[in-house]
């Protein structure tokens, strides 16, 4: 139980720490990654949920590979919006 | 059950083939949007008649199954859904100042459509989710078509649209570790009213609030409309921030214990009352044409907002109907206003509030279907806006104790009075009118009148509407 | 038959379209009102509508609305035949008589109402249409008077509407007026009603409009407007009043009973007052409009005080109604025509007719109504004050004696012309209703006769001769006493031309020539307030994640 305990207590900390970032930090990019680590706290603390149980919760495996996906292409698009978005204030 | 899956699989279907063929074409765009409006028409006779229906995915029982729920409200939702949609598909098609004519605005479109009813169809917390980023990220897209000027603001909705979906993520995240269910009516079962709940609850609540820009955190929304072209801005403001509005809905009157359901509404109603005074102010103050509109659909979401929280508050049931005839008043009132406003000033060749002098002369149709939708808006008489209003109403009567809230509405309604009698105003201003640049679509302004007069029209199936929308148990 | 009821609105409705298409048919528009005429005759059964709204009525209930919507309609009619031939080369014909049509539909309307909410439609679209009527004329005092007229007219609809919400409510949701007239009615709501329709019935002291807007309409459109339109104020009062027996629903309006009375007595004399001073014909003729409202508030009171019975007020509301209108109808068409064209004898015995009427003359519509009002007035809790409606009967005749003085002076010089046809119809029988009508109509003969006793005689009479000696007098010493200037006082035009250039004013046009002077508002510190708060916001996704921040820290607490 303290090691699901401390992987949920870390998975929060990333998240608060991407939110953190988000409202720190001003620069796209690094708020992009703010916003992923944030993802991978969430992730983190269903992952840990899943495995309070003897044999993990294959549910909340399923959600987090889907979580990933979703992630991944938000970020690739954040990713192509932001350098479109710097590119513009070059010129 | 067919019909609704026809009309969540024929938009997607058709974002695909507008891939897959390379083809940018509107006709086949409109005719599939025809095709979901009758699927969805069919699907709501079919509830009406049958009554409630669900649909297990891959034949899983309950516990484990994504179920696809079909009730009479999501039936209504679809058609709603549908008939925007067809409505901004032709106007995209046919306007002369339609700037998403042969753009990427077809197949996101589609794909727009296509996840908003895969969400109203939805009935569990991460089902939601997936159909929330799908509608968050084709919304973002949507946004960018207008080029350079629209990035800045897209890309601050798509953050801020991904920072809400973990938020609501992580409060699924903890739903589901303490009840080991996602599906809403099993966990309205459930749950009880301690902390762990409290905060999953609050935390999906705040997500939600983001993503669909209610007050507080309305910030991103008015950059975004207002920057995306016009056939977008009509769709975000009338479709999109419903979606998180509804789960909300979901989430609250059937998932929550009564007990923080009762401790959260007045939370929600002071958010509401303060989205419709703040919001107000700013489209009173706004320069700019498309912000006005554009904030006052984050002072009009107050309305719902402050619905869900008294119907949260006071657990009345009657208040569902109120909150959705304002999401349906709402979307269609903002679709017109928003068409009208695009080609105002794409006429004009000006953005400016205070280019609209004397548009009356100019441009009466277009200016008549702003003013009409701004009635709806402000709740005159016998719009559906007055008829939400009314309902919302009808309890703050009953009680004395309820008259702060009255005021709160009564402040609102002065708003929107306001920022609407504020245009008008200047449109009748006939002494010196700014000449239009471009020649103006008469096509496109009667289009842009066309929601404006369903949703007068709304106060003539009143009656039954309201009976249909309380009578519908959910 | 019921639905006939239908053929009275819709016939003028549906003559705006084709009015619209063949502009070439607007000689026989007039005919418009001629369904009312068989109608108000054959008087068929009430017409229920449940699809409109809930409760909503159109027919003839009782003998009073027969009466009226006869003679309204043969008012239209009339004064309708004369401006066909008023309006034949008029470049703006049509915009006249769309909004001729529009407005006797809603005045005809509103008579047939059985429920509110009818009678409020009604009410209101002759309201509304009646401004293109005032404003035809397009000349800088009629578009001065439209615009008083507007401004009150929608203030009077507010109000209206604010009483009629109050009295559904007291009703519990009835629309019907015959239930209301069984309802109690709180003060609001009095209040609401009596300011809402009292507007429209222009009596002092919400006459201010009237002797602005009715003197600049078209003539036949003043005809209708002094005549027909004003009475709907009246007809309202009387519809939406309650005049059922019972100390809980009378208690209220018969203690405003008194205070109506004194309004109407004041309005009675202070129009008379403040006619005799003009110089213009017509303000004079609607100053008398102002008087004569008086006298109809009057029965209003006597209504509400219960002291007499309701079924021969109404008959004498409806006597009163009838004779005013006709004789004011007359007197308007006659002062139009009398700008144009020169009058002959025979004209000018015509013209008489309705003026001696209004004074009260023997054996004329008007002897019936004044001798009526007051004997009721006598019977009734307010016989003390039945001297001053002798009083006010000689003040009559001196107003009238006036206004046709100022109509024979107005006329233009050279040998009397030839008056069109239509227009010699329709003036001409309206004044030969004067003395008539009572020989026609059996109620009013009956009436009239009661009259003739040698007492009844003297007290029609008695007035009349004292007027007569006064006007004597003014004409042989002729005094010079220049009171114009008094009457050219008129609060009400003032007060809205003020509003209008307040609201043109307010964004001050600034000259390019001027240096721009650093001007500190006394809201500039909110100002700048707003511009720090707007700077605050414009990193969206900062302030959105603090907002989230601190929630989370809210929830968490």
């Amino acid at each position: 139980m303290t090691q699901v305990l401390f992987y949920l207590i870390l998975g929060v900390c990333l998240w608060a720490l991407g939110l953190y970032g988000l409202l720190r930090l001003k620069e796209s990019i690094r708020r992009i990654i703010s916003v992923n680590i944030m993802g991978s706290g969430v992730f983190m603390v269903m992952v840990a949920l899943a495995a309070r149980s003897e044999d993990p919760d294959p549910v909340m495996h399923a959600l987090v590979v889907t979580g990933l996906v979703v992630a991944i292409s938000a970020t690739a698009f954040a990713l192509r919006l932001s350098v479109a978005d710097v590119q513009e204030d070059d010129q | 059950m067919t019909a609704a899956l026809i009309a969540l699989l024929l938009p997607l279907f058709t974002a695909l083939c507008l891939l897959l063929l390379r083809s940018r074409s509107g006709v086949l765009v409109i005719v599939t949007s025809l095709l979901t409006l009758l699927a969805a028409a069919w699907s709501l006779y079919d509830v009406t008649v049958n009554g409630p229906q669900w649909l297990e995915l891959g034949d899983w029982p309950p516990p484990l199954a994504i179920r696809f729920q079909l009730q009479p409200i999501t039936a209504l939702l679809l058609v709603f859904s549908a008939m925007i949609h067809l409505l901004v598909a032709v106007y995209a098609a046919g306007s002369q100042h339609s700037k998403t004519r042969y753009t990427d605005f077809w197949p996101l479109s589609c794909l727009l459509q296509g996840s908003l009813n895969a969400l109203w169809l939805s009935g569990d917390l991460f089902n939601w989710y997936v159909t929330l980023e799908l509608l968050g990220l084709a919304a973002v897209a949507l946004v960018a078509l207008s080029g350079r000027k629209a990035y800045g603001p897209a890309l601050n909705y798509l953050l801020l649209s991904l920072g809400a979906s973990l938020v609501y993520l992580l409060g699924v995240a903890l739903a589901y570790g303490r009840y080991g269910v996602l599906d809403i009516s099993l966990l309205g079962a459930m749950t009880e009213a301690d902390t762990t709940t409290r905060i999953a609850w609050w935390l999906m609540t705040l997500g939600l609030m983001l993503k669909a820009a209610l007050w507080p955190f309305h910030l991103w929304l008015p950059r975004a409309h207002a920057s995306a072209p016009t056939a977008v801005s009509a769709l975000l403001s009338a479709l999109v921030v419903k979606g998180p509005l509804f789960i909300l809905w979901r989430l609250w009157s059937e998932g929550a214990p009564t007990e923080l359901a009762v401790e959260a509404g007045p939370v929600l109603a002071v958010a509401g009352i303060a989205a419709l005074i703040l919001g107000g102010w700013s489209a009173l103050r706004t320069p700019w044409l498309k912000s006005l509109v554009a904030y006052s659909t984050v002072a009009q979401l107050g309305y719902a907002l402050m619905a869900l929280g008294l119907l949260m508050y006071w657990q009345l049931p009657a208040l569902d109907a109120a909150l959705w005839l304002f999401v349906l008043a709402h979307g269609l009132a903002k679709a017109s206003m928003f068409l009208a406003a695009g080609e105002l000033q794409a006429s004009l060749g000006s953005k400016r509030v205070s280019a609209l002098r004397g548009t009356t002369e100019t441009m009466p149709v277009a200016m008549f279907a702003f003013a009409v939708a701004g009635g709806s808006l402000i709740g005159l008489p016998p719009s559906g806006g007055f008829l939400a209003k009314w309902l919302l109403l009808e309890p703050m009567f009953e009680t004395v104790n309820h008259w702060p809230w009255v005021v709160g509405i009564l402040l609102g309604t002065l708003i929107s009075a306001g920022y609407v009698f504020r245009v008008v105003a200047l449109a009748f201003d006939r002494a010196d009118p700014v000449p239009p640049d471009f020649s103006p679509d008469r096509f496109a302004h009667w289009l842009a009148l066309l929601p404006a007069l369903v949703v007068w029209g709304l106060a003539l199936i009143s009656e039954p509407l309201i009976h249909w929308l309380t009578g519908v148990p959910l | 038959m019921a639905w006939l009821w239908l053929l009275i609105p819709l016939t003028p409705l549906l003559l705006v379209p084709i009015l619209m298409r063949w502009p070439k048919l607007r000689s026989v528009v007039w005919l418009a009102p001629l369904p009312a005429l068989p109608l108000a005759f054959m008087r068929p059964d009430t017409l229920v509508l449940p699809g409109l709204w809930p409760g909503a009525q159109l027919g003839i209930a009782d003998g009073l609305s027969a009466i009226l919507l006869l003679f309204t309609a043969a008012l239209w009619l009339a004064a309708g035949l004369c401006a066909v031939s008023g309006h034949a080369k008029d470049p703006h014909a049509r915009r006249f008589w769309v909004f001729w049509l529009l407005s006797m539909t809603g005045n005809l309307l509103l008579i047939l109402a059985q429920d509110g909410a009818s009678f409020y439609v009604g009410f209101t679209l002759m309201s509304l249409s009646a401004f293109g009527l005032v404003i035809h004329n397009g000349t800088t005092e009629s578009r001065r008077a439209g615009r008083l007229y507007l401004q009150l007219a929608i203030v009077g609809e507010l109000l209206l509407f604010m009483g009629l919400m109050l009295r559904v409510h007291e009703a519990d949701g009835s629309m019907l007026l015959t239930a209301w007239q069984e309802t109690p009615a709180g003060l609001p709501t009095l209040i609401c009603l009596l300011i809402g329709f009292g507007l429209k019935a222009g009596f002092w002291p919400l006459h201010v409009w009237l002797p602005a807007a009715h003197p600049a309409a078209p003539a036949a459109a003043s005809a209708v407007l002094s005549g027909a339109m004003i009475k709907a104020g009246i007809i309202g009062l009387w519809r939406f009043m309650p005049r059922g027996s019972g100390e809980e629903v009378m208690s209220l309006p018969a203690s405003v009973a008194p205070w109506l009375l004194a309004i109407g007595l004041i309005s009675a004399f202070y129009g008379v007052a403040v006619g005799l001073l003009q110089t213009r014909d017509k303000t004079a003729l609607a100053y008398s409009s102002v008087s004569q409202m008086g006298y109809l508030l009057v029965l209003v009171a006597l209504l509400l005080s219960q002291s007499v019975s309701v079924e021969a007020l109404g008959l004498l509301l409806g006597f009163y109604v009838v004779h005013h209108g006709l004789a004011k109808g007359a007197l308007f068409l006659g002062a139009g025509m009398a700008h144009e064209y020169r009058l002959s004898r025979v004209h000018w015995v015509l013209m008489a007719l309705p003026a001696v009427a209004l004074a009260g003359f023997p054996l004329t519509t008007g002897a019936v109504a004044k001798s009526l009002l007051k004997d009721q007035v006598g019977n009734s809790a307010f016989a003390a004050w039945e001297i001053l409606f002798y009083v006010g009967s000689m003040a009559t005749l001196l107003l009238v004696s006036r206004a046709l003085w100022l109509i024979w002076r107005s006329q233009p010089g050279g040998p009397p012309a030839t008056m069109p046809l239509p227009w010699k119809l329709g003036w001409g029988s309206l004044c030969l209703a004067a003395p008539v009508l009572p020989w026609l109509w059996p109620d009013l003969r009956v009436a009239l006769l009661d009259t003739l006793s040698l007492y009844g005689l003297w007290g029609l009479m008695w007035p009349l001769l004292l007027g007569a000696v006064v006007i004597a007098l003014v004409v042989r010493f002729n005094p010079q006493w220049h009171l114009e200037r008094l009457a050219r006082y008129q609060p009400g035009l003032v007060l809205s031309l003020r509003l209008r250039r307040w609201l043109q004013t307010r964004p001050v046009a600034r000259d390019p020539m001027l240096p721009e002077r650093p001007v500190r508002m006394p809201w500039a510190g909110w100002r700048n307030l707003e511009r720090r708060w707007n700077r605050l916001g414009r990193d969206v996704v900062q302030v959105s994640a603090w907002v989230m921040a601190l929630g989370l820290l809210w929830v968490l607490l």
